[in-house]
């Protein structure tokens, strides 16, 4: 057999694939484009449910709750998630919009995940996990492709895109997406919940390498409007329910170069992003960032590895009042500077340390240290053990900071309001984690991770004494100022076992449990909080087998249950999706899809969007 | 494969692990020894590597004389090795399949082979070999930092193999365009 055919034949390789045997001192998880290619979901949240360790809760057409290892909401605020390095955590609110991260699957090269405290190297407001969405480069985009999806909740998803060879060392692609997407179902109704919408994006990527360089660069735009609800307050009226459109529209561009230095490796990256988000009546916002980027792997003698490197973002916001939210100030520049280094050190051939530390500065709090201390062993050639203890801390927002938030209106009138303030401090975690990695037999792999979090510093709504107001009415209002007067624990920890029974049939089961307490300190006046941070489900679990059928027919089918939510009154629940997928051509592929099957619409978060049982079909072309 | 497939194995204890483990998971298949078993990945790797011995070229190669390919890995890897390819032909030279369990010995190969994805392992192999007339072979995640001129990864469930530019730069031995044609040639580290 000559090379060509040999790299026709499919083989079962446990040794290679991504949730192989890393010897990563940390709970890492990938999902490969495989993995997302065979997963039922047709966007970035929903493909995050295959994640152990993950909670993803759909909470609106446009919205979904996502954290790790507990403290979720739809402001969950402790959890990093960048796209190509770029960080997409905003700065606003100290979460994710992830209406605005709808990544064509198809363009994504891997998901990383690593759950825990990632502060030595990624910064800070990595304190329970980071998400690092890696999109594909242009060398794995080259030809044209293109494909259509159809169905009862994704009415339509349209993608296309062509790559082309930009010169000998270079290639580039051009890409163009549009999704729109219809309502949820709306609980106690047989209506729909009004959060339907639309989204379209486009952009090009080119990737290259001169002598001793890899360089890329890539540009993206994006506009949506997203139908939601609101209930809005009024001191003069009864509070009522607005239905309007959220308009978000922004562009960046990205651009990176990885030498290879006598040392090591050095990169530098550098983007700049805007951002706008129109809520009518509510919160408007236009953003623009830019971040510089640099870091330097040296080889630092045959035991060690050091990396270090040193960052600066900068970050100039206009933001809009309303009755429900105001600003102040309402326009700002915000400045971080960041250093961080790390050791990696090898004691003997089995046994490494590494050692690091994030020190970063922001105009809040002033200087975060955010150190990691971890500790890998390979028992055998198929067991690795990993011990870690870190710190990391999550830094105020503009809303923390800046903000005055309308909760409630009572008769009187009295009003209930969320005040931020320079009296909020950095949230912080110390996170003890160990876990082990093994391959008991040829085709099986496990995971299991352990983990303890002390948390301090926790945001707390400290209720203060009534202020009379005078305009527009006269009213009295009652502050809840910020502060951090919650301190917690949680624990917890997951398995994960991969089986491939034959070559092709292949297994994977997921377990994770989460205990979490909170408790206020002895001087604290918040009676609300302890409720708000404390949304998740205490066991998860998952189940998936993938078969590959005669024929190019591929068959993969999902099972997931989710604890309940008892603060949010939402039960647990099981879902389950099924793909039958057919490579009918050497071009043409054609998938048909069943999502949230065999049971009744359910909630999973706070608000009134039900999840309900859908379906969808996809084709796609492409060349090559 | 030019072979026929026949290996009835023993399900050893660690298969009964495994088995445990899905009953637990709450899987109730029966997992058998004789299961259709796929070509085994050392197996395809092993035709690869007697595809590299045809397409480079060795400074001194007096005729007859054996290619060497030292294996580095377990006794089941090697035997799979061995099975595959040893005593097979490249022009007049056969092929011998050795098991090599001291580092400085790989350098005595015309091939060397590090199977598993352990990059520190592979760099004591291989660094003594650098430099010298010996095909490196790993097969490990951080290739380009443990200085071997070939190594496999598998895409899309399909075995593929990437060369180091620099050491093919470097290398005393001369690879045929031939097989470069199905390489992925890397040069610095990608993410």
């Amino acid at each position: 057999m000559d090379f060509s055919d040999l790299m026709k034949i499919k083989v079962v390789s446990v040794q290679h694939r991504e949730t192989d045997l890393r010897t990563t001192p940390a709970p890492t998880f990938v999902l490969t484009s495989e993995d997302i290619r065979r997963s039922a979901a047709t966007s970035v949240p929903d493909v995050l449910r295959l994640v152990p360790g993950l909670e993803v809760a759909r909470v609106s057409g446009n919205s979904w709750a996502i954290s790790a290892r507990g403290l979720n909401g739809t402001a969950a605020n402790k959890l990093l998630v960048l796209v190509d390095g770029r960080t997409v955590y905003s700065q606003v609110f100290a979460g994710v919009f992830w209406d605005v991260q709808d990544i064509p699957l198809d363009s994504i090269e891997r998901i990383e995940v690593i759950l825990g405290p990632g502060g030595s190297l990624y910064g800070a407001n990595a304190v329970n996990g980071i998400i690092n969405i890696i999109r594909k480069p242009a060398t794995q985009r080259q030809g044209t492709a293109a494909s259509v999806t159809a169905g009862s909740e994704d009415r339509f998803i349209g993608d296309v895109s062509q790559g082309w060879k930009a010169g000998r060392n270079a290639q580039a692609v051009a890409y163009a997406h549009y999704r729109e997407f219809d309502a949820l179902k709306r609980f106690g109704s047989s209506g729909g919940n009004n959060d339907e919408g639309r989204f379209g994006s486009g952009g090009f990527r080119a990737d290259g390498v001169a002598g001793d360089h890899d360089w890329s660069v890539s540009s993206d735009v994006y506009s949506g409007e997203f139908h939601a609800s609101r209930t809005v307050l009024s001191l003069t009226a009864p509070a009522r329910e607005a239905s309007d459109f959220t308009e978000v529209n922004g562009q960046n561009v990205i651009g990176k170069v990885r030498s290879k230095v006598d040392s090591g490796v050095v990169t530098v990256q550098a983007y700049y992003d805007r951002t706008e988000r129109r809520i009518p009546d509510f919160f408007s916002e236009i953003r623009d960032t830019g971040e510089v980027e640099f870091h330097h792997e040296v080889n630092a003698g045959r035991r060690n590895t050091f990396t270090w490197g040193a960052s600066f973002r900068a970050t100039a916001d206009r933001i809009g009042n309303s009755f429900s939210i105001s600003w102040d100030p309402q326009n700002e520049f915000n400045k971080i500077y960041s250093l961080f280094a790390q050791d990696e050190f090898r004691v003997t051939p089995n046994l490494f340390f590494t050692l690091g530390s994030k020190f970063e500065h922001n105009d809040y709090t002033g200087w975060e240290l955010q150190p990691s201390a971890r500790a890998g062993y390979t028992i055998t050639p198929d067991q690795f053990l990993w011990a870690a203890v870190s710190r990391a801390v999550r830094t105020p927002s503009r809303l923390d900071a800046d903000a005055r938030i309308l909760l409630a209106v009572q008769p009187g009138p009295t009003t209930l309001e969320v005040q931020g303030g320079e009296r909020f401090d950095s949230e912080i975690v110390t996170a003890y984690e160990a876990g082990y990695r093994a391959r008991p037999a040829e085709r099986v792999y496990v995971s299991l991770t352990a983990f303890y979090n002390r948390y301090d510093d926790l945001r707390s709504l400290e209720q203060g004494a009534p202020q009379f107001v005078n305009a527009p009415v006269p009213y009295t209002r009652i502050p809840l100022f910020e502060d951090n007067k919650i301190w917690g624990e949680s624990y917890g920890g997951g398995v994960a076992p991969q089986m491939d029974l034959f070559s092709w049939w292949r297994v994977k089961a997921q377990y994770s449990l989460i205990h979490l307490r909170l408790h206020n300190d002895a001087d604290s006046l918040d009676f609300i909080t302890g409720r708000t941070e404390g949304n998740d489900p205490q066991h998860q679990a998952l189940f998936m087998s993938s078969w590959n059928l005669p024929h190019r027919i591929e068959l993969d089918a999902y099972v997931r249950w989710v604890d309940e939510l008892k603060n949010l009154n939402v039960d647990d629940y099981t879902a389950v999706d099924l793909r039958l997928g057919w490579a009918a051509t050497k071009n043409w592929s054609v998938e048909a899809v069943g999502r949230d099957l065999f049971r009744p619409p359910h909630r999973e978060f706070s608000g009134t969007a039900e999840v309900e049982p859908s379906v969808y079909g996809k084709v796609s072309w492409r060349t090559r | 494969m030019a072979h026929a497939m026949n290996n009835t194995r023993v399900v050893p204890f660690r298969r009964a692990f495994a088995v445990i483990l899905s009953v637990f998971m709450g899987l109730a298949v029966s997992v058998t020894a004789h299961a259709e078993v796929p070509p085994p990945e050392h197996k395809i790797k092993a035709a690869f590597i007697y595809n590299f011995a045809r397409f480079v070229e060795w400074p001194t190669a007096p005729a007859g004389t054996p290619i060497r390919v030292g294996v580095v890995g377990t006794d089941r890897v090697v035997s799979v090795v061995r099975e595959a390819i040893d005593g097979r032909l490249v022009g007049d030279r056969p092929v011998v399949v050795e098991k090599v369990t001291r580092e400085e010995d790989g350098k005595n190969h015309e091939v060397l082979y590090v199977s598993g994805n352990n990059a520190a392992a592979a760099r004591r192999f291989v660094s003594p070999a650098t430099g010298r007339p010996v095909l490196t072979i790993t097969e490990v995640d951080r290739f380009l930092s443990v200085g071997s001129l070939v190594n496999f990864f598998i895409a899309e469930d399909s075995v593929r193999f990437a060369v180091n530019a620099d050491e093919l730069d470097k290398a005393a031995i001369k690879v045929s365009s031939q097989m470069l044609q199905f390489a992925a040639i890397v040069r610095a580290d990608k993410p």
